[in-house]
């Protein structure tokens, strides 16, 4: 434990080290509305608990849960898929590379404009950012296996469907958690971004109206319960990774 | 009947332009420890893949007992080079894998697997992962895994060619028991004439490039390592060595 804490010092230095640059840089500009102190953001997000928690914040992770749960069947699905039949992966595999060439952002009006300004507008831009390192990471993760190993297998008289639980499915596991790490970031900026375009609630949506406000420490106090949600997200599933998969080290 | 015979084989890989294997022909008699030797790259490892049905794309027949081979799995073992254990499974979910393969009755799985890592000297590293075990402990796992996958015919691709000389030697004598208590026919191919000489009956050299004959060379006489030194086995090794050296000199002429 003790070795821990101290492996994470010089993280917490570099960090708290930029907070009081930040500080001192606000301190001599000094124009709350263009850079809040650390310590005004703080307050704010005090004073503000209340709609931040209770409302707004519920609503940006559910946005961003949907889409992920969405995005993981579906990237898992394709992934599957395309790893199995390789007419699928020459069919599927260029499209969805292709989709990311297409800016999310600049298009994601028009699905406020198609879903309304209700919660599914968010989830679909959510999905669009995140399917696609989902699917590419597993897809690779279940390439990955060693074609020696494959055909072991094979002599041992295994059949094609049982290689692939026994050896493409665990093998791709570290990838798979990879990808959701990846992704959970990801998920909440698509959260917030749609919420931003267009929404009645959520913390995108809540620093927007801040904006308008001039009240730079609101802007911000909903960015930082966002950032620290990622990271509570990630800590979750970093720790289901830790339980199941105890081999990566080897690999 | 011979347990294993090569009709007539010949067999080229689709990606090469050239044939690999040219019309071979010969027989495995039960109970054999025939070592494969040629230079590398000459197609001893494609004969275990054709004889594993890995490929299939020969001409020719293979058979075994009389009965052609194509298109089946799982009567022959086979040990790769490299252990391939799987580094999210223990060591005895690792052996067990071929049972798994034939359907065995859970029940009797941790039997058979107990029994295996027993005979080749791991007992109670069960519940050990793979990353915990030594090159050559690693290797006689791969090795009981082996004896679990079935069949009277084991074979063994280059087995001891990625562990060090000392660890080398340890296994090729640890090996020989085995093989001796199991009364299994073996063929293993190898680079190094020494061990070809050493664990073999008989050694199976293939010659000329694409391979279009296989000589056959009695090493039954060579039982321990001792013999290894004597006149004659000094006098059959030169001759390999200069066999190999002189297809060597005939490839650059043409």
């Amino acid at each position: 434990m003790k070795k821990k804490i101290f492996g994470h010092l010089p993280a917490w230095i570099t960090g708290i080290s930029l907070l009081l640059l930040w500080q001192l840089i606000a301190v001599i500009i000094d124009a709350a509305y263009i850079l809040p102190l650390p310590t005004q953001i703080a307050v704010r997000i005090w004073e503000l608990r209340d709609p931040l928690f209770t409302v707004h914040t519920p609503a940006t992770m559910s946005v961003t849960l949907i889409g992920l749960l969405i995005s993981i069947v579906l990237g898992v699905l394709l992934a599957v898929v395309m790893d199995r039949y390789e007419f699928a992966e020459r069919a599927l595999y260029p499209v969805i590379v292709t989709t990311q060439t297409v800016p999310v952002t600049a298009i994601a009006p028009l699905f406020v404009l198609w879903l309304g300004y209700g919660i599914w507008s968010k989830v679909l831009v959510s999905v669009l950012i995140t399917f696609f390192p989902i699917t590419i990471s597993i897809h690779d993760g279940l390439k990955s296996s060693k074609r020696e190993n494959e055909e072991l297998m094979k002599t041992f008289g295994m059949s094609s469907l049982a290689i692939f639980f026994k050896l493409k499915l665990p093998n791709a596991l570290p990838s798979f958690f990879s990808a959701i790490k990846m992704a959970i970031p990801l998920s909440i900026i698509g959260a917030a971004m749609g919420e931003w375009l267009g929404a009645q609630s959520g913390l995108g949506y809540f620093s927007k109206r801040m904006m308008t406000q001039l009240d730079g420490a609101g802007v911000f106090a909903p960015v930082v319960v966002l950032a620290v949600c990622a990271m509570l997200v990630v800590a979750v599933i970093s720790a289901i990774e830790r339980k199941f998969v105890k081999w990566r080290k080897e690999i | 009947m011979s347990l294993l015979e090569f009709k007539n084989v010949s067999f080229k890989y689709i990606t090469d332009d050239y044939v690999l294997l040219e019309n071979i022909s010969f027989e495995v008699e039960k109970n054999d420890f025939i070592t494969v030797i040629g230079k590398s790259g000459c197609g001893k490892s494609t004969l275990l893949r054709l004889i594993t049905c890995l490929e299939t794309d020969y001409s020719g027949e293979i058979t075994l007992c009389g009965n052609p081979v194509k298109n089946t799995h799982g009567y022959a073992a086979f040990m790769p080079q490299k252990d391939l254990l799987l580094p999210w499974r223990t060591i005895i979910k690792n052996v067990m894998l071929p049972l798994e393969a034939q359907k065995v009755p859970k029940s009797q799985r941790t039997e058979l697997a107990k029994d295996a890592l027993a005979r080749v000297g791991l007992s109670g590293m069960e519940n050990k992962y793979p990353s915990e075990l030594s090159g050559g402990m690693r290797q006689r796992v791969s090795f009981a895994r082996t004896l679990l996958a079935g069949g009277e015919l084991m074979l063994l691709d280059e087995p001891f060619s990625a562990l060090d000389s000392l660890t080398r030697i340890a296994m090729q004598d640890w090996l020989l028991q085995q093989v001796k208590q199991l009364s299994k026919t073996v063929m293993l191919v190898t680079h190094d004439i020494d061990e070809a000489m050493l664990l073999g009956n008989k050694i199976f050299l293939l010659t000329g490039r694409p391979v279009s004959e296989v000589k056959i060379i009695d090493v039954s006489h060579i039982k321990t390592r001792k013999d290894l030194y004597s006149d004659e086995a000094a006098e059959l090794k030169n001759k390999l060595v200069s066999r190999f050296l002189t297809d060597d000199s005939g490839k650059e002429q043409s």
